[in-house]
Order: C-alpha cells, then structure tokens, then sequence
C-alpha cells in the first residue's frame, strides 16, 4: 500500500483580510504549520508527495514566502524523494517564478497539457503521476490528452480545477472537470486542488469508480471555511478504492456554530457563555445566533465578548425579537418606549423582505438600546 | 431615577427669616397658619431660591420688591434638596444680586457659582438651568407654575411648551440621548445627513471611505481584467508557441532517435564494405601470391631446365658480339695472310684511294667551270690533278715498305685475338664456341636468359605480390613480420578469415538493426537528411524559444504592471462585505434614529389626549364620578368641564365654589401625574390650599388623594383650615403664626421641628440652631405689609 500525502490550496501568502485583525497572526500560524509538513511526512511513512496546486495565493509571492516553500521542500525531498506540484489557478507559472525556485528534484508539472507521466520507484512500489499546469489560453479542455500509461504500479493524477458539480463551481478560468472525467481516467487517484473543503472519494461516487479527493485548503483562508482543514494522507494501491484520512493543520480552525439557540439567555454575556462553552479547543468560532429572545441581543457585544476569549469571532445574529414577550410588552407602554415598540413592530411587519426585516430588526434594537430599555 | 425631594429652607424673605425642614413621614408635608402667615410666601420661597425672579418682568420685580425681608437684611435663601439622582444639594441664592451657589452637600464639591437669573441667556445661566432640570425636573419656573403648582383657586395657564412637554414626554432626555446617540452613531459612520434635508458632511467616513476603496478596487479589478484580457492574445501566442515547441521537440527527439541508428547503420554498411575490401584484398592477394608462387617456380624450373650443359654468363651475348668480331678479323687476318702470299707489294689496293681527293679536286673544279668561272674550274681541276698524282705517288711507296710489317702485325694480332676468343669461350658450355656453333650457343643463350628473365619477372611479381600481402598483414590485428612466402601466405589465410568471419559478424548485426526508424515527415532515413532536418528543427526551435522568451517577457511586464486579478477580486470581496456591513449598519441606524424621533413624535402626538386621561382620572377620583370629563380644545385655562351631561367653563355659575375647586385641584393633579408619566419628571407637588370649599368628606377624599400621591412623590400643602386638619386628624408639619413686625414667636414649634430655633430678628417659630448669632441680631425694623394677594405667582 503506498501512503502519499496529498496537500493543496496552502495559499502560501494570503492576506486572510477575512480574520480581521487576527490577519497576520494566522499567516503566521499557517507558515509555522506549514514548515511542519516533512515531519508529518516522516511521521506517516510517506513514500510520496502530490501538491495539486495553489500552493501560493498569487503567481509571484514575496520573497520570504517563496523562500520558506523552497525550505519546506528541500526539507521534504530529504525525507520524501518523491514530490510533485502542478500549480492553481491563483499561482500560474511564471518566469520568473517560486515553482521555478522550488528544488529541481521536486517535480513540477509546466506543461500546459498532460504529456508523459512521470515514473518512479518508491519503496512502495513504482508509481506514475500525471499532471499538467493548466492554462486556459493554451487549451480550455485539456484533459483529452491524459492517457493512462500501461507501466506497472500506482497510477497517480495531479489535477487542479472546479468538479462542476461541485457547489463553488463558477467557471472563470478555472479548469472544469465533470465526474465522468475523473472516472474515465483510469487512475488509482486523483489528488485535486481548487475547491477548499476535504471532499474524500465516497462523496464523488459511492461505489469507488471516481478515486477522486479534493484535500480541501491547508488551512481555511477566510472565516467561511469552517471545520478541519489540513492534509490528505491516500493510502493507495493499485486496482483499489484508495483510504484517505485528513490530517488536520496546526492552525486554528473556524467552528461554525449555525443556529445557537439563546432564547434562553437573559442578556450578551450570558450568550457569551453559551457561545464560549460549544467552542472547541483552539477553535475560532463563527456563530449564528437563533431563536426567539427576550432582550435586544446586541451581536457587537457578543462578538467583543467572543474577542476577549479567542483570538477572532464572528457573530451573525439570526435571532428573532420582534416576536417576543418582553417586546409584546414593551407594545403595552404609554410612553415613548411604548411608541417606539410598536412602531418598530409595525415597521418590521411591513418590510418587503427578509433582508429589510433584519435591517428593521437591527434599527428597533439599536433604538431600544439608545433609550435604554435592555 | 427617584423622586426628587425638598427638604429644607433657610430664608431670609419676605416675612420669613430662619429655616423650615420638611419632614419625610410618607404622606404629604403639611404647612398651616392663619390667614396671613405667609403659607403661600414659604410654599413660593422654596421655588424662587431655584428659579429667581426674571428682572425684564416688571411684574417679577415688583414682586421681588416685595419679597425684601422684614428683617431688613439682604433677600436670600438656602435650599436643601435631594436631586433626582440622589445627590443631596444646597443651592444658595442671593436675591439681590441672583448669584446662586450651589454645593453638593456631602462632598462639599461646589456644583455652580454664578449668575442664577432664570431669564438669563448667558451659557452660565443655561447651564444652571441645566442643573435644575437634573435636581429638579424643571429649568424654569413657568412650566412648575403650570403643572406643579397649585395655587389657592387659580388656574394658572398651563403651555405645553417645549420645556413642560419634554418633561411630559417623561422620557424625552432619554430620547434627546438616544437621539444625540443614534446620530453621532451615524454619523461617524457616514457623511449623509441622518435626516432629509440636513446637510452632508464634508469629510468622507467610513461607508465612504470604504466604498471609495470598494470603487477604487473595482477600478484595479477592471485594469487588472483589462491587462488579462490585453495579454490574451499574448498568452494564446504562447500557447500557440508551446504547441509548436512540443512538436519540433518531438521532431527533434525523432531524428535523434533514428540518428544513432541511422548512423550505426551507415557505420556497419561502411565496415562491411571495407570488411568486403578487405575480404577481398586478402583473397586477391592470397590468390596472387600463389600464383606469383607458381609461376616462380616454373620459371625457376625453366631456367634450370634452360642451365642443362652448363650456363652461359651473363654478358655471353656480349662476348659473341666482340667473338663475331674477332671471328670476322680472324677471318681477314688469315684471308690477308693468305692473300699477301699470294700477289706480293702493289697489289694493295690502297693506291686508287689515295688519289681519290684529287679526284674530287679536279672534279669540283669541271662543276665551278661549268657553273661560275671556267677559269676557277679550270685551276681547280688542275690542281686536283696534282694533288692526286702526289697523293698516288705517296701511296705506291708506303705500300712497299709496309708489307712486312703488316704481316707480323697481323700475326700478333692473330694471336691476340685467338686469345681474346679462348678468354670469351671461357665458362662457355660445350660445344666449342665457333661460328657455327655461334647460333645454337646463341639459342641456348637466349633460352638460358628468357628462362632467366622468366624466373626474374616471377619473382618480380612474387616479391609484389608478398609486398602486397606485407602491406595487407601490417593493417591485420596480428599484424607482425609477413616472414617468407609460405608463411606470408599462411598468415594471409589466416587474415582472410579473420576478414571474413568480421565480415558476418558485420553482416549479423546489419540484419539486427531495425529496418526503418520513426523520421518526422518527408525526412529520408539517411544521415544526411536527418542531419539537416535536426538542424533545421533545432533552428526553429531556437526561433520559436526565443519569441517564447519575450513574449514572456511582455507578459511578465504585464504582470509587473498589473495586478493579480485573484487576489484583487477577494479583496474586493472583502471590501464589500465590509462596505455592506457599514452600509447596513448606517441604515439600520438611520432607521433606529428615524424610529425613536418619529416614535417620539407619535408619542408627543397623544400629549393632549394624555394630558386630559390624566385629569379625568384625578377628576373621577376627586369629584366621585360626578364631574367630568375635563375638555379643552386647546389650553386647560379654557377647559369645560361636564356636570349633569353638560359641559361648563370651570368658572360658570353651575360650578359651586367646592365643584370648581375639585376641577382645578383634578387638572392640576391630572397635570402632575401626565408629567409623571413613564420616567417623568416627579417634582415636588405644592397645592396651596387644597380643602377650600370643600365639605369634610370631600377633603377626606382629597386627602387620601393626597397621600396617594405622596408615596411616588412629594408632596407640600398648605392649609388655614384646622378644623379640617382636626377633622382629619393630620398635624401640620410647619404651623406658621400671623406675622407683625418684630414678633418672633409667630410660629408655633413643631415636635419634629426641634431642632429648628427661630432666628433672631426673624418670625420663623423653629430658626436653625446654626443661626443663634443672628437670631440674637433683632427684628426687622419695618417690614412691609403682607399682601397675599401680591403673592400669586402670574
């Protein structure tokens, strides 16, 4: 059984604007994993390394980036002889280039065309991978031109593009694949890049005839990339479904919280504790508040308190007020409050849609606050 | 926020002089006296040491005047009161001169030092208007007058104005913050007037900030896809380019392929043809050699053959050339013998040639006769005719005496000569060497030489032929010395099959070689052609490498100028979620703000409905039921009022004393309570007077009315009615006595007011213990005439 680790979509470089001011601490936090990639290689017995693509978020990183992925990767062939790269659709290759910098033992697919594969003697066994560095302008379907080698062994395909069933799929110049084409390779595996959430091979087909995987991003690059994310470890053998496993990075993950139901809560800080005790270790939440409350939550608040406890939170407040007793209440007074209660109500009630009602919503709560009404 | 409370006064006004406290017993604080005590006066103290007295008023002035103490000292006074946030204050007003100081009274911190007058339009005077409005619930004493104030029946004019309906709003300072809040929320978010109309900002904020950033992104992303779409057609050549590459390499990789064996192929058909040469040569040679072989040995039996009877030497056909000579001279020597035995001297013959070149004389002589000059011919004939007499003569006489000496020359010479013949006929096979066996000599001679020359030219050839081999051998693998004929031809044997089996071998690997190598089209499979055709691939190669090159180049310009379009488009996706987040946070605070100023509105809409469900409330609660509703179109002074099913103005003669009475006390409570309303103002409530006219069971109920009252705020009443207080069982908490100029026992002390000792000079019956020394100063000397008439506040 050969064991190869298949990583895509590092991103090497990316802004992660998305985290706000947690931006640069987590392009730390992803470099830092990054560099522990030969280790886990070694930890696992890798015999091979596939990278299918991405690996920087742009054709011509900064120098300090394009100099660690060279470090990585010399470190990496000294544990792992055999390394392939095809490059993304967000790092083309260029010249001068950092796949062009990468270590010459690496091998890094340019062609814009699948051409010979590659052969090679593992300890596991001879191993072939086919790959090709996708240009739209040379050739918008290139992939007639992959032809399964008859030489013995494992057969590996190296490909980045968008599955079109796949939900982001968006076309642009993107490499566009359909299932059928991942089936009628021929291949043992398909390491893809592109699409940035693990998708292991049952999800492509569940009786094994698409051997395809996509190992999601390295870490998630903006706060929608929620769950784990790290590498893939495919233990294949030739002829049979391959086993993937994904190998989570050291890097904080994003937990999305959809729908935390605090109705119950009496105010922020106590929907700060309900947040804060469903948050993983190490994790980063991102919450969508729920339910029906009995105060104006105000999501600002909740995201400040979230702050102060992890190093970014998100928070999206889905929460119903308008609907609830304490406003029904609030309808009751014969005062200013009273006023404001109602006619917030009616508001909200004559919205054309949702989005209006979140922003009506939004305005009754920020008016409540202002006048005080908790 | 609690009620605020007065608490104490320390006066010098009017008629009073000293301190009154007002106790807190949980129902209202009751203050009676006679006609003429100066109730009103204290009630009407208490508000104007706060609010003052306008000095544009004449009416305020000459109340003021009014007001100067009867002890003769300055006008001033000291209020104690609990604020509505709880802070206990001392204002200080000096009436003279309308500085008001005012303290905190725990910290003793000063709160404001300054000018107190209540018209005053200076920022100082706003700003204690300000502070009242904290203490007290009002800034300014005519909507206190008009709500809170009930003076003994009158109906003050009651203006909703802005001052007495921010407090009716109960919660409008809540509202003024909310809607300072909301607004200053906005508008650090934007540059946009919160409402219609308002001016725009100058100064760009942040939903402007960001989508100019959002614009300006857009822009880059429009560049960034413009340089894109620019280095299409760039990147379609590249492509275009790659593809040929890939197709001239493969060309290349092509004739490479077929270039080795191609060449191999030319190398062994080269080898095979030499290997054939050579095969050849050695096969040439060896036949040669051994027919040279042959041939020499024949000639060489030949020439033996031709040796038989001996061998003739070598210059022999010399020696029968100088042997026919000698034989010829032998011959005339032995004929001359013989002859000069037979006819003596004179026979020689030599005499007619002797005179032979006369002959010749005289006969050129006949030729120039004939042909030039007779007599030159003729001198020349004679001459020669002369000279060949001489010449004649000459002969006849030399033969004579040479005879003798000639035939011993000749017999010398004979011997010499058989001599000469015996050294030639040495080493010369038998028969003798003779004339006649001259010719069969000469043939076995010339068969001796031509077997000779037979054996000589075969050995030419032999020693050519074994050159030929030494020449073939010294280029063979075991190349040595050739060594002598047998062993040249052996070893030529030898490399002959060396040649031959190099030759198959050769042959072999021929037919190994495959038959035609893959060439791109229209290329020969020779190395010539493939030689050219790589070249000239290689040459495109170059050509295409190099438009490669710089339109990579170009391109990488391009990217250098222009920036990545995947990157800008998630920055510009983040940059509109950020602008729509402020966008949205900007309308929904537009839309809290528009919700609490129009909910405000709205609010402020109902005042006048409020306003009157208030004093109908008060009004069934004070009248029984029996009178009401109160109505008013607009100001309460011009309220109706039912009684029977009628409306009636609160003056007509329908309305009893007490019935009018209850319907001002109910306006005024109903006010009160329409200012209480939510988070309202509930400032101390003065009704001066409120049992007149009215009979004991309907000041019962106004009394319990009261006391209601008193629990959610304070409450201060005046009364001269101690028949109604007995009736009630109520002790008053202040009982002021009629004042007359230097009395100082006017009023009557209260248990509660212990502490309190009438000042001197003052007609206050409990003057502050704090005050001896000036209540040892004395009365007043002469103090004005009360006029409670004078005191009405309008």
């Amino acid at each position: 059984m050969m064991r190869i680790l298949h990583v895509a979509d590092v991103h090497l470089g990316a802004s992660y604007s998305s985290f706000g001011a947690h931006a640069a601490e987590r392009s730390e936090a992803v470099l830092r994993a990054f560099r522990g990639l030969p280790e886990v290689a070694q930890e696992h017995g890798v015999h091979a390394v596939v990278v299918a693509g991405d690996l920087f978020d742009v054709p011509r990183p900064e120098e300090r980036i394009a100099a660690e992925a060279r470090e990585v990767f010399r470190r990496m062939l000294e544990v792992v002889p055999h390394v392939f790269l095809v490059p993304g659709n967000h790092d083309p290759v260029v010249i001068p280039g950092p796949y062009g910098d990468l270590p010459a033992a690496a091998h890094v697919f340019t062609a814009p065309t699948p051409s010979e594969p590659v052969h090679v003697e593992t300890e596991a066994g001879p191993l072939t991978v086919y790959g090709f560095a996708f240009d739209f302008a040379h050739d918008p379907d290139p992939l007639g031109g992959l032809r399964r080698s008859e030489v013995e062994g494992v057969h590996v395909a190296l490909v980045h593009g968008a599955v079109r069933d796949a939900p982001h799929w968006s076309g642009g110049d993107s490499l566009r694949l359909t299932r059928d084409q991942l089936g009628g390779f021929g291949v043992d595996y398909i390491a893809l890049g592109d699409y940035h959430r693990f998708r292991p091979p049952e999800e492509f087909a569940n009786d094994g005839s698409v051997p395809a995987c996509y190992a999601g991003s390295f870490a998630a690059v903006d706060h929608t990339e929620a769950g784990p994310r790290g590498v893939v470890l495919a233990e294949v053998a030739a002829g049979t479904v391959p086993k993937v496993r994904l190998l989570p990075a050291d890097v904080a993950p994003v937990q999305a919280l959809p729908d935390v139901d605090v109705s119950t809560c009496a105010d922020d800080l106590e929907v700060v504790e309900r947040i804060a005790e469903r948050v993983a270790v190490g994790a980063l939440p991102v919450v969508t508040l729920a339910g029906q409350t009995e105060f104006a939550i105000d999501p600002e608040r909740v995201e400040a308190g979230l702050l102060a406890r992890f190093p970014f939170a998100r928070v999206r407040d889905r929460t119903r007020y308008y609907d609830s007793k304490r406003l029904a209440e609030l309808t009751e007074r014969d005062d200013v409050v009273g006023h404001l209660a109602r006619l917030g109500l009616t508001r909200i009630r004559d919205a054309a849609d949702d989005d209006e009602i979140g922003l009506r919503e939004r305005a009754l709560r920020k008016a409540l606050r202002a006048m005080g009404v908790s | 926020m609690s009620p605020p409370r007065l608490r104490s006064i320390e006066l010098e006004y009017g008629c009073h002089s000293g301190r009154f406290d007002l106790p807190d017993r949980g129902r209202p604080v009751v203050i009676s006296g006679r006609n003429g005590s100066g109730k009103t006066t204290l009630l009407e103290a208490f508000l104007r040491t706060l609010y003052g007295f306008s000095r544009r008023k004449p009416e305020e002035r000459r109340l003021l005047e009014l007001r100067r103490p009867w002890s003769g000292r300055p006008a001033e006074a000291e209020v104690r009161l609990i604020a509505a946030d709880g802070t206990r204050v001392v204002v200080r007003r000096n009436f003279t001169t309308d500085e008001v100081v005012a303290t905190a009274e725990q910290s003793a911190l000063e709160l404001f030092r300054g000018d107190g007058n209540p018209a005053g339009v200076r920022s100082q005077s706003r700003h204690y208007q300000d502070l009242l409005r904290d203490w007290i619930g009002f800034g300014d004493l005519e909507p206190y007058r008009g709500t809170a104030w009930i003076a003994q029946g009158e109906l003050v004019e009651t203006k909703l104005d802005d001052e007495l309906l921010r407090a009716a709003a109960g919660t409008h300072r809540r509202v003024e913050v909310a809607l300072t809040e909301l607004r200053d929320a906005f508008e650090a978010l934007t540059r946009e007037p919160i409402e219609l109309g308002g001016r725009r900002k100058n100064r760009a904020r942040e939903v402007e900030n960001l989508q100019d950033a959002v614009d300006d992104m857009v822009r880059r992303l429009d560049v960034a896809r413009a340089s894109r779409e620019k280095k299409r057609p760039l990147l379609e050549r590249t492509g275009e380019i790659r593809r040929k590459l890939e197709g001239v390499e493969r060309e290349i990789e092509l004739l490479e392929a077929a270039y080795r064996p191609i060449t191999e192929r030319r190398t062994l058909v080269a080898e095979r043809r030499e290997a054939e040469s050579r095969l050849s040569a050695l096969s040439d040679a060896v036949r040669w050699l051994g027919e040279t072989a042959g041939a020499l040995a024949r000639a060489e039996a030949e020439a033996a053959a031709a040796g038989v009877g001996g061998r003739y030497p070598e210059d022999f056909e010399a020696r029968i050339g100088q042997a026919e000579v000698l034989w010829d001279r032998l011959d005339a020597l032995t004929r001359q013998r013989a002859e000069a035995v037979g006819t003596g001297p004179g026979s020689s013959s030599g005499v007619p040639v002797a005179a032979l070149p006369g002959l010749a004389a005289i006969f050129a002589g006949a030729l120039v006769a004939v042909a030039w000059s007779v007599a030159i011919g003729s001198v020349l004939a004679v001459s020669g005719l002369i000279l060949g007499a001489a010449l004649l003569w000459r002969a006849r006489s030399a033969d004579a005496g040479s005879e003798v000496k000639r035939a011993r020359r000749a017999e010398d010479e004979l011997a010499r000569i058989r001599s000469r013949l015996g050294e030639i006929e040495k080493d010369v096979p038998q028969p003798s060497l003779t004339p006649a066996s001259m010719e069969e000599h000469r043939l076995r001679f010339r068969g001796q030489s031509a077997a000779d020359a037979g054996v000589r030219r075969a050995r030419e050839r032999h020693l050519e032929a074994t050159e030929r081999a030494e020449s073939l051998l010294e280029h063979s693998s075991g190349a040595g010395e050739p060594g002598e004929g047998g062993e040249a031809f052996r070893r030529l044997e030898e490399e002959r099959e060396v040649a031959r089996t190099a030759l198959a071998r050769i042959q072999l690997r021929l037919e190994e070689q495959p038959a035609a190598p893959v060439l791109p089209d229209g290329v020969e499979p020779t190395v010539p052609a493939v030689e050219t055709a790589r070249e000239e691939r290689r040459e495109r190669r170059r050509h295409l490498t190099e438009e490669l090159n710089r339109l990579d180049l170009e391109i990488r310009d391009m990217d250098r100028a222009f920036e990545d379009v995947f990157a800008l488009e998630r920055e510009l996706a983040g940059l509109r979620e950020k602008a729509r987040d402020a966008q949205c946070e900007a309308v929904a605070g537009r839309y809290a703000w528009e919700l609490v100023r129009d909910a405000y509105e709205e609010f402020r809409s109902t005042d006048q409905a409020r306003l009157l469900s208030a004093i109908n409330l008060r009004m069934r609660q004070i009248s029984g039921g029996r009178l009401g509703p109160v109505e008013t179109a607009g100001d309460l002074s011009a309220a109706q009022v039912g009684l029977d099913g009628r409306m009636m103005a609160l003056d007509s003669p329908p309305l009893s004393f007490g019935e009018k009475h209850a319907s001002l006390l109910a306006i005024r409570l109903g006010t009160a309570d329409f200012l209480a309303g939510g988070d309202g103002t509930r400032h101390p409530l003065l009704i001066d007077e409120p049992f007149t006219h009215l009979d004991e069971v309907r000041s019962r109920e106004v009394w319990e009315l009261l006391e209601d009252l008193a629990s959610a705020r304070q409450v201060i009443i005046t009364t001269q009615d101690r028949l109604v207080l007995q009736h009630l069982g109520i002790e008053a908490d202040i009982d002021l006595a009629v004042p007359t100029p230097g009395d100082d026992d006017s009023v009557e002390r209260r248990p509660d007011a212990e502490r309190s000792v009438p000042r001197s000079g003052g007609r206050a019956l409990v003057p502050h213990e704090d005050h001896r020394d000036a209540e040892e100063a004395g009365p007043s000397p002469t103090p004005p005439p009360p006029v409670q008439e004078q005191l009405e506040l309008g």
